[in-house]
């Protein structure tokens, strides 16, 4: 992951590459994804798999069910189901109904 | 003994509590504990990064000898169920559901087509299907051909409190069905739920009349004593109706004397 204080440390060390840097970072935003989560715009780097969203979010992925594009995913193929730009990603739990 | 048979599943309890409308789920798992209930029923819900304690598997899951009865709550086609179905299956590893179709909020009665169409696929995937329905007796059998593990008519209106407003139609569904008629919506009191019980029903399903209570553990306790006390008695069998005064003492001793 990139942040700024990544920024200002390989600027610092690494004065005549910060340009090549610059580059690079802003190839990695303009790379980033978005998905529709639960209906509202997420974006995601690149090669995010449903385990590294399930991360993101604070969730460790136990009681919530995963369906991308309609198609449930199942705990096992989390890490290794990639997003891609504009899937449609529905994360649900269990609540009180009756 | 005396147990309810769903599918290949046996309950001793015959109270089936709904999570829903509890003031906060500390409140809620009391009462799931209280009521003695081995099928609860569950919503599912978008997951919420804010509202991440809401999830309510990992907690009731932990309360020993409790199965999850998911509800498809918020559909309104039997698509949109079936696919509910899917989803809480993953998530609960449960055969049961509840299908719930009621595309008015504003009474929420069951809508009879896509309940039947949803309920006839989820039957033949293998669900154990608990259909919530209106009480209809002509529905109900066809709901029980097409395999479905019990009926679940209502009383009255959800969270109406109306109580056994459908009796007479209930009879008749208890009467005519092979499958396990539970009274599903509308109870207010313990004692609607007995009297249920007496008319024959396996099992009733309560979740207003508990969540809104004034101390919903304690009428959790009530309507599991009161469900116990109805199937009781209606294992005993009760005595006929008479259409005149029918003794219970001699009348003759103060006339010979």
């Amino acid at each position: 992951m990139v942040n700024d204080m990544g920024v200002g440390f390989v600027g610092m060390y690494h004065g005549l590459h910060l340009w090549d840097t610059t580059k690079e970072i802003i190839k990695i935003m303009s790379q980033r994804i978005t998905i529709a989560l639960n209906g509202e715009e997420q974006p995601l780097p690149p090669d995010s798999s449903v385990g590294d969203l399930l991360s993101i979010l604070g969730s460790d992925g136990k009681s919530v069910a995963v369906v991308v594009n309609d198609a449930i995913i199942r705990p096992e193929n989390r890490s290794t189901h990639q997003l891609q730009q504009g899937d449609r990603v529905e994360l649900l739990i269990f609540a009180g109904g009756g | 003994m005396d147990v309810l048979k769903l599918g290949s599943y046996t309950f001793s309890s015959r109270l089936i509590l709904g999570t829903g409308k509890f003031s906060n789920s500390r409140v809620m798992l009391e009462a799931v504990r209280a009521s003695g209930a081995q099928l609860v029923t569950v919503a599912l819900r978008r997951f919420n990064r804010q509202q991440a304690e809401d999830d309510l598997f990992g907690p009731l899951s932990a309360i020993e000898g409790i199965t999850l009865m998911p509800n498809t709550s918020g559909a309104s086609t039997a698509a949109e169920a079936v696919r509910a179905a899917h989803i809480a299956r993953e998530l609960s590893g449960s055969p049961f559901i509840k299908v719930e179709i009621h595309p008015n909020p504003q009474h929420l009665m069951p809508d009879p087509i896509e309940t039947f169409e949803a309920a006839r696929i989820l039957a033949k995937e293998g669900f154990l299907v608990m259909p919530y329905i209106a009480a209809d007796p002509v529905l109900a059998k066809r709901l029980e051909e097409v395999g479905c593990a019990s009926v679940m008519p209502l009383g009255s209106a959800i969270g109406s409190g109306q109580g056994l407003a459908t009796s007479e139609m209930l009879n008749i569904i208890i009467r005519e069905s092979t499958i396990p008629v539970i009274v599903d919506a509308g109870l207010r009191s313990p004692s609607e739920a007995a009297h249920a019980m007496e008319m024959g029903c396996e099992a009733v399903l309560v979740n207003s009349a508990v969540a809104a209570a004034g101390n919903p553990p304690v009428m959790a306790e009530a309507f599991a004593e009161a469900v116990a006390a109805g199937r009781k008695a209606f294992m005993a069998g009760l005595m006929e109706k008479s259409g005149s005064a029918v003794a219970t003492s001699p009348l003759t001793f103060l006339g010979t004397y």
